[in-house]
């Protein structure tokens, strides 16, 4: 049996569908980090603000989730400016004074302790069907594809932004899930890198401001790209970004461990951003 | 001591080896007392049916305060019958009765005539005066010393001056007198705090069917609700109580975080518990009752949330909160403690503007370990940090580092007085990773001093 396909009927049920609408997507919010270069990247993609967004540690923060933590805060600030935000999360490691540093409002979050995954979810899908949210967060290691289907067909509906801050308890089982498909319309990568400074110094050198990479690496309708993120904890209105070359992001496209070192030469010669 | 036992002539207090020689087929059964009062306890839950004031009377009495409750029976004499009618079919031996005052049911029921006594109201003195002094509920030992004294009835005491009695027995006896009387107050302490609303709801045919409690449910609320809106107050506290055919109570609890009259919202707070609930049987009778009373606040405006006036939180808290715990939904607060772990606190969602102040330059991790994990470090020169250190079995090279951060413990608290002097330093290892890590104490040689990690900057 063959089906008849009347193109302009097609068209028109298209465009019967709301959320395909061009003024419904200029209407809706988009995703923000707070970091100039990094939202004029997103201001080119499809990246709704209501919608799953996947936030995983790399680079020996897969278990702690520590920089994701911070990328998170730093997006939630710029994402979520008023309202409610939901952070769901089985661990009691979450300190407030830090996320403050990174400019989160802290009497916007609410904090849900759960005791095991699947309550992960449920609490999570509570949280973004409630329509009292800003944003939704959660701590979650393992996830089903379906489980994220869910979670994205809620934050939809409720046009508020939902993410998955990802952590596992060892590096194996990270290797082992962090590739796995699930429903998000980003997935960030976020690895601490070595501050670039002179190593052969006979005594302990100071910290300086911290240095994360900061990979985008699946995105709709728009390329992987590579930002290195820089935030100053004594000075801490100033969060700058500046993208890794072109060549080196496609090269690290895959899902193989991103490369340990940034060539300093590069990063030198790209332009520093301010964020204020 | 059955009644078949009773009348073959044995008395409790009767020796085994006596009542053995007296009736050789006697069956003996050990005393168990704490299955005995665990018993006693169900058969409270159970009469909570009857009267949500129950209370436990010595090893073998229950106390109901059924004051406006037995009109749900028609008349007391109806309540009684069917007390008596369960307790039958429980295979229980009981004496019962009802009466104006504690003290007069509690000896109508114990030494009245018959096993279910209804003393009229107003008529305690009547109904005492043939029974002996113990009906009183008093001391053995003044019991049998008013037998001595051929003081048999509870009429006869009354036909004695008051001050000569009280004189001579005790405050005691003019007490408990006074009391079954009615010219005493008296009152139960319940088991269970007593609700401030309830409604119950008494079922033809036993129900079984989860569409059928659902159903139950649904207008239970609905009743409680509407009875309570024009009071413009509703309850914190939720019981629904179920009565099971077999005289067993399953009870379910919810909370919220402020007080609720919206009858969907709390009927969604119990349906994930209904799973809990084992009709087996079926159930009788349910009971629905609320407890710690609140206004209502209609107009819940969000200052803190950005100022627009946004939704409620309080119904997605009830859910988190009744799934998960209630301590599971919270929200941080700063105390004023230099001691990390201590300057967060947690405090209930809905708390009121929490204080958030801490010293900005104060550099604090973003992850802090609840309990600082002993590692194994080398710092070979005093006072500095370590050049590398091993934490859950990986070794850590230490790049770059700053510190110390001096935090002395607060020893004017309990428990504090040993606490050591801790040294923060943020150091930052190979791979770029920056820890929180302290040494426990000031730098000594030997022994060795002891590092703690306590936090990750990312």
């Amino acid at each position: 049996m063959t089906a008849r396909i009347d193109l302009a009927q097609l068209k028109q049920r298209i465009a019967c569908i709301p959320a395909l609408r061009p003024e419904a997507r200029a209407a809706e919010g988009r995703l923000s980090t707070g970091l100039p270069p990094v939202d004029a990247y997103l201001g080119t993609a499809v990246a709704p603000l209501g919608a799953v967004h996947e936030i995983a540690g790399h680079g020996g923060d897969e278990e702690q989730g520590a920089a994701g933590a911070a990328f998170l805060a730093l997006t939630l600030k710029a994402s979520a400016p008023t309202g409610w935000i939901a952070w769901v999360t089985q661990e009691s490691d979450l300190y407030a004074p830090g996320l403050a540093a990174f400019g989160l409002d802290l009497r916007r979050l609410i904090l849900v302790s759960t005791r095991r995954d699947a309550e992960v979810c449920w609490a999570l899908e509570e949280a973004l069907r409630s329509r009292c949210l800003a944003a939704a967060v959660a701590e979650v290691g393992a996830l089903s594809l379906n489980a994220t289907r869910r979670l994205q067909l809620a934050a939809e509906q409720a046009g508020i932004p939902c993410f998955l801050l990802r952590r596992w308890r060892t590096q194996q089982l990270a290797q082992q899930q962090r590739a796995q498909p699930i429903a998000a319309v980003t997935r960030w990568r976020i690895s601490p890198q070595p501050h670039p400074r002179v190593s052969d110094q006979a005594t302990v050198p100071e910290l300086g401001p911290a240095h994360w990479r900061l990979d985008l690496w699946r995105c709709r309708n728009a390329a992987a790209a590579s930002w290195i993120m820089e935030f100053d904890h004594a000075d801490q209105q100033r969060v700058t970004a500046f993208p890794v070359p072109v060549a080196a992001a496609l090269a690290d496209r895959s899902i193989s461990p991103a490369p340990a070192a940034q060539p300093e030469a590069e990063q030198a010669t790209a332009t520093l951003l301010r964020f204020g | 001591m059955n009644p078949a036992a009773r009348a073959l002539g044995l008395k409790p207090g009767v020796a085994v080896a006596d009542a053995r020689a007296w009736v050789p087929h006697v069956a003996v059964v050990p005393l168990d007392p704490e299955a005995d009062a665990a018993d006693l306890k169900r058969l409270a839950d159970w009469a909570t049916r009857f009267s949500p004031l129950v209370a436990i009377d010595g090893a073998d009495g229950l106390m109901l305060d059924i004051a406006g409750c037995a009109h749900l029976w028609g008349s007391e004499a109806r309540m009684l019958a069917d007390l008596d009618r369960h307790m039958r079919s429980f295979g229980l031996h009981h004496r019962s009765a009802v009466a104006d005052t504690i003290g007069a049911a509690w000896g109508a029921a114990r030494f009245g005539a018959g096993p279910n006594q209804i003393v009229p109201h107003g008529e305690q003195r009547a109904a005492l005066s043939e029974l002996p002094p113990a009906s009183l509920r008093l001391p053995e030992e003044l019991c049998a010393q008013l037998q001595r004294l051929g003081l048999k009835h509870v009429a006869d005491l009354c036909a004695l001056p008051r001050a000569a009695l009280a004189r001579r027995f005790g405050a005691v006896l003019m007490d408990r007198l006074d009391q079954a009387l009615g010219r005493l107050d008296e009152t139960l302490s319940p088991l269970l705090p007593p609700p401030q609303c309830y409604v119950r709801m008494d079922f033809a045919e036993p129900i079984v069917q989860r569409a059928d409690i659902d159903r139950a449910l649904d207008l239970l609320l609905k009743r409680l609700t509407e009875a309570l809106r024009p009071h413009e107050s509703g309850p914190r506290k939720l019981d629904l109580s179920c009565y099971r055919l077999d005289g067993e109570t399953q009870r379910l609890s919810i909370g919220t975080a402020r007080a609720s009259l919206d009858a969907g919202h709390l009927f969604r707070l119990f349906e994930e518990k209904l799973d809990q609930l084992r009709p087996e049987d079926g159930f009788e009778a349910m009971r629905l009752s609320g407890r710690e009373m609140e206004r209502l606040n209609a107009h819940q405006r969000d200052f803190e949330a950005g100022g627009a006036v946004r939704h409620d939180l309080a119904p997605l808290i009830d859910r988190l909160s009744n799934r998960l715990g209630e301590q599971a939904v919270h929200r941080f607060e700063t105390r004023e403690s230099h001691i990390p772990e201590r300057a967060v606190r947690r405090l209930p969602p809905l708390a009121e503007s929490p204080r958030l102040h801490w010293p900005k330059a104060a550099q604090r991790p973003v992850r802090l370990l609840p309990h600082p994990e002993p590692i194994d470090a080398i710092a070979p020169i005093p006072d500095d940090p370590p050049v590398q250190f091993r934490w859950r079995h990986v070794l850590h090279k230490v790049r770059a580092a700053e510190g110390p951060e001096r935090i002395a413990p607060e020893w004017w608290l309990p428990g504090e007085q040993d606490a050591e002097i801790r040294d923060y330093y943020r150091v930052e290892d190979a791979d770029g990773r920056r820890f929180w890590l302290y040494r426990a104490g000031l730098y000594q040689a030997t022994p060795a001093p002891r590092w703690f990690m306590h936090g990750m900057f990312g």
